[in-house]
């Protein structure tokens, strides 16, 4: 679709709106609905209509596999850490009212870093299964996985009822 | 959410069971959004504009009140003095089967109703009636009274050691309790593990334990070898989620924890070579999504009837809505999603071989010893969150536990 102007022009437009949105869902979690999986779901939505217009390849390039992959354990590894500072600060798992000498604020901070993570995760996944499904088990060599896996088949007479 | 089941149901082809599927838990989704929507409300944050919102419903099933008005019938006779007309009058009404004399017995039970509920010590003979009325009440809040020593149990670093008093459904057994992020176990997540508990967690790690090591030359010869990684994954966010749904005490964290096992189980039936290992994995995923959503319809009337999710607390504050028909219809509910969940969750298609999965897909699946060993122990864990959901002591179990195998 990247020769269609209109789709071009307002895809363009609307990205960075759609990014700012994100972050806007993101911090205004502390006070009302939002939070870090909405913020990351349109994240990564901002990632797909980029992708649905300029293509898949280009998508990749502005957002590679390998940091999809680190996204997809950072976030968790975010999370983690907050609980196992909490720990380490004397509280219990995830307790953030050790996180600093006020309580609410230390409240604010861990769901601040905890919000980050599930974000992060978040758009992660989101971007990971798009590029898998855009791709349909596409490996690097341009071969199907599919067909690589019915290779390795015996075949033999099956039914599923 | 009955259009979207018998679409489930009905439906042979894949894609229209998955429409199906999602008709079904956003119904579901739906249904509980819409009691929940406040006028003017928000999340639960911090602030000085919060109110606390009380669900009439919850109050109306209070254990507090009932309680109270068996506080206050015991601590009668002692306010109004040592008038033994009046003592003898009101332990007659109270308590037929009392002694006529009024010679004091020092039963345990006595002593302990004394010390806990009433601050002063009554006159003698009317501490008898107070305390057989107090023994009636006991039992039945004798895990609000557990609850109790909740908080005066020792703290342990994070960890709080409760030793529940005799008496207590849990005699003299210490379990231990932790607050997720400090907040304290009704309102919060708690963590409790009891007697029953640590036996299947030393189950459940302990069969992991066997069987990952015994697994190493069947994974070799089942899953191709760029996929190993997927597999040791998917094997430790299975253990994750069955020792999470043993160790929580938070009807919720059980859903949670439930999907989080069923999810990895799912990835790992389709992780083998065969081909049909995809429609059988896909298979279980429809089955135990069916399941887990009864489940959660199960734990959201529980939740609108008694107010808390925490299962202790659940567990005496049903009792005064027992017979209501929210809650038979949440046990019915629980008892079908976790019926199908048992069925789903053994991935071992030995397991799923005798049961009427059969028919699903489940059989000629490469047998995995993996897998299996994770269902051998999903049966029993399964059959613990039955019993915490009381309705262990009202079905034949072992009769159809013994039937079906």
């Amino acid at each position: 679709m990247k020769n269609d102007l209109v789709l071009r022009v307002v895809g363009k437009l609307l990205i960075p709106f759609i990014l700012l949105f994100a972050l806007y869902v993101q911090f205004h979690g502390d006070f009302g609905p939002g939070g870090g999986f909405q913020a990351g779901t349109i994240l990564a939505a901002a990632m797909v209509f980029y992708a649905l217009i300029f293509g898949v390849d280009i998508a990749r390039r502005v957002v590679p596999d390998w940091l999809v992959e680190t996204m997809l354990a950072a976030g968790v590894l975010l999370y983690a850490g907050v609980g196992i500072a909490g720990l380490l600060l004397g509280g219990n798992f995830l307790d953030y009212f050790v996180l600093d000498a006020d309580p609410v604020h230390g409240q604010h901070r861990g769901i601040f870093w905890v919000e980050a993570g599930v974000a992060i995760t978040v758009s992660g996944v989101m971007l990971k299964i798009f590029y898998m499904f855009a791709s349909r088990g596409m490996m690097p060599n341009g071969e199907s996985e599919w067909n690589s896996r019915a290779r390795t088949l015996q075949p033999h007479r099956h039914s599923y009822f | 959410m009955v259009a979207g089941l018998f679409i489930v149901i009905a439906r042979g082809n894949l894609i229209k069971k998955l429409v199906g599927l999602s008709i079904l838990q956003t119904s579901v989704y739906l249904l509980y959004i819409a009691p929940g929507k406040l006028l003017g409300g928000t999340a639960p944050i911090l602030s000085p504009q919060f109110s606390v919102y009380s669900n009439p419903l919850a109050a109306r099933a209070d254990p507090h009140r009932h309680r109270r008005r068996r506080r206050h019938a015991g601590a009668r006779p002692g306010a109004r003095g040592a008038h033994p007309r009046s003592l003898r009058q009101h332990r007659g009404r109270r308590d037929h089967h009392a002694p006529a004399s009024t010679t004091r017995q020092h039963t345990p039970q006595d002593v302990r109703s004394k010390a806990s509920s009433e601050p002063r010590p009554a006159p003698a003979g009317a501490a008898s009636g107070a305390a057989a009325d107090l023994g009636a009440a006991g039992r039945a809040a004798a895990p609000r009274r557990a609850g109790l020593c909740h908080r005066h149990g020792r703290r342990l670093g994070g960890f709080r050691l409760l030793r529940s008093r005799s008496g207590c459904r849990s005699a003299r057994v210490a379990s231990i309790s932790y607050a997720i992020g400090s907040w304290p176990p009704p309102w919060g997540i708690e963590y409790r593990v009891d007697r029953l508990a640590s036996f299947v967690l030393l189950l459940v790690s302990g069969m992991a334990a066997l069987v990952l090591p015994w697994s190493r030359a069947s994974i070799e010869r089942e899953i191709p070898r760029d996929l190993h990684y997927l597999y040791y994954a998917m094997f430790g966010l299975c253990l994750t989620g069955l020792l999470g749904i043993t160790i929580t005490g938070d009807a919720f964290n059980i859903f949670v924890f439930l999907e989080i096992s069923s999810l990895s189980t799912y990835v790992l039936i389709a992780l083998g070579r065969d081909r049909r290992a995809l429609t059988a994995a896909y298979q279980y995923l429809i089955m135990g999504s069916i399941g887990a959503t009864f489940i959660v319809i199960g734990i959201g009337f529980l939740y609108l009837m008694t107010g808390t999710l925490n299962l202790a607390d659940m567990a005496l504050r049903i009792r005064e809505v027992e017979n209501s028909r929210p809650v038979l219809a949440a046990l019915a509910f629980l008892t079908v999603g976790i019926s199908l969940e048992a069925c789903a969750l053994p991935a071992a298609p030995v397991a799923a071989q005798r049961l009427h999965l059969r028919a699903l897909g489940g059989h000629g699946l490469p047998r995995r010893d993996g897998d299996q060993g994770l269902g051998v122990c999903a049966d029993p864990l399964l059959l613990h969150v039955f019993g915490e959901s009381l309705v262990f002591d009202k079905l034949p179990l072992p009769q159809i536990m013994l039937g079906c195998r």
